[in-house]
């Protein structure tokens, strides 16, 4: 913006009072800024495979050998990680029915019920660095899960990948050597997180010892030594968070000496506290030595 | 007749020279225009968020003075405008975690602060450069003085932003930065 004040304004300006507006003045810049999409970039493996040997007895090493599946998330963002199928193709040589760990006896199933029933899920360590927020999967799903409802696994930090293992356990009566096709399908969408709403956490009254703060309290009452200044330590979970103490605004944290309001017909004395609560303006009204 | 007025005119001189003491008094009124403030700033800016680089891409500001003094430059305002549609909340620049900002974390918080392009550039007066960058939380707070800028000389000034990673869809925000440019103290 040019500001170029003709001579005229200028003279105008030396024979009035306001010779200060040609030594100061103001410009606005308007700055538009264009926020683009996030585009989500997951690598998950499209093939891994599985072997039974049914051979080798239940509880002992390599009987199932179960692959593990790095999830590596490449999006600039945190994602959230979630399953949404886990069955046999349908044009898979055998279809097995996928039941839940404990719905079998699995060692004393025979050949029919070997073929027919498998149970299949995902896990994955604790502690995994590529966790957002948590330490553990949301859910360690079995495939009969997966199959009834999406489940969340977990949250994965961008740049990081999160480590998932597919468990088994199965009959043991193969009269044939067979072949089975999974496919899993997941779901990987940009971390929700929760913002908390700005508003007061803690109140402490000064000189008293037995008010605790209840957000949801509208209206409190004390006793007071001194009920004509009441001083308040007030804590609010953002620097910025915007209250009233009697009518006056305050920001963030701080220790404020309040002088008390006298109440109607002098039955006492109050302070009055407004603050964000469940998204909308809330006040508290603690009353100081009320008298009948 | 000739020799007689040249006696007269001899005989007043001395007579006014060695009688009188005088004393003369000249009003001379000057007449001094005022500093005539003439600074280019530019009306409009923009810049671009791309998450995916993730990169921030924003055009130098240069703010040219024009006038034949020096100028003092402050920012009294620098805040998203009142009807754009998204409002952030500006914050410091380490205040979040930025990389690990969710969806809502990511629309609602932000950094922005302007600072000088190089701060060794001509156009400041000597030790008056736009020394550190000015974020929108400051000016926020109280109006800030930035630097002061040599008459005819033009200085840059760079934007710089911090913002979360998670945006689930484009959008776009308005911002109105307010300088007050005043005549150098």
């Amino acid at each position: 913006m040019k500001k170029m004040l003709t001579l005229l304004l200028a003279l105008t300006l030396l024979f009035s009072t306001m010779a200060v507006s040609v030594s100061a003045d103001t410009s606005e810049v308007t700055l538009t800024g264009e926020i683009l999409t996030t585009i989500i970039d997951v690598d998950i493996p499209t093939c891994a495979s599985f072997t039974i040997n049914t051979n080798i007895a239940e509880g002992t090493e390599g009987r199932y050998v179960m692959p593990t599946l790095h999830i590596f998330n490449a999006t600039t963002a945190p994602i959230t990680l979630s399953i949404v199928g886990f069955d046999n193709k349908p044009e898979s040589e055998n279809q097995f029915t996928e039941v839940s760990r404990d719905d079998k006896d699995w060692a004393s199933l025979g050949a029919t019920e070997s073929t027919s029933y498998i149970y299949l899920g995902i896990t994955g360590e604790q502690d995994q660095s590529g966790f957002l927020n948590h330490t553990e999967l949301f859910s360690i799903p079995s495939a009969v899960e997966v199959q009834s409802a999406e489940q969340q696994l977990c949250h994965i930090k961008s740049d990081m990948k999160v480590d998932l293992e597919i468990e088994c356990q199965s009959g043991s009566a193969f009269p044939n050597a067979i072949t089975s096709v999974y496919e899993l399908i997941f779901v990987a969408s940009l971390y929700e997180d929760v913002v908390e709403p700005s508003t007061i956490t803690d109140l402490v009254v000064h000189d008293n010892l037995y008010f605790t703060w209840d957000a949801s309290k509208g209206t409190e009452y004390l006793a007071m030594a001194d009920d004509q200044m009441v001083t308040l330590t007030i804590v609010t979970n953002q620097p910025d968070t915007n209250y009233l103490v009697n009518g006056l605004d305050y920001f963030g944290s701080q220790t404020i000496n309040i002088n008390t309001l006298i109440l109607p017909d002098n039955h006492g004395r109050y302070i009055t506290i407004e603050y964000l609560y469940d998204d909308t303006w809330f006040t508290k009204k603690i009353i100081i030595n009320y008298t009948n | 007749m000739k020799r007689i007025l040249i006696v007269l005119l001899v005989v007043t001189t001395l007579f006014s020279n060695s009688v009188f003491a005088q004393t003369g008094k000249t009003e001379v009124t000057g007449n001094i225009q005022p500093a005539i403030i003439n600074v280019d700033i530019p009306s409009q800016a923009s810049f671009i968020i791309d998450p995916n680089g993730p990169t921030f891409i924003a055009p130098e500001l240069f703010i040219c003075n024009n006038s034949t003094m020096p100028i003092s430059v402050s920012m009294t305002s620098f805040d998203n405008k009142v009807d754009t549609p998204n409002q952030f909340e500006e914050v410091e620049k380490n205040e979040k975690d930025w990389w690990n900002l969710g969806t809502n974390g990511s629309k609602r918080f932000i950094y922005l602060g302007i600072g000088a392009d190089d701060l060794y550039q001509e156009g400041y007066v000597e030790d008056k450069s736009w020394n550190e960058v000015i974020s929108a939380t400051q000016v926020q707070t109280e109006t800030v003085e930035c630097a002061s800028i040599r008459p005819s000389h033009t200085v840059s000034l760079q934007m710089e932003c911090n913002y979360g990673r998670a945006i689930s869809g484009a959008f776009t925000t308005t911002y109105e930065l307010v300088f007050i440019v005043s005549v150098m103290d």
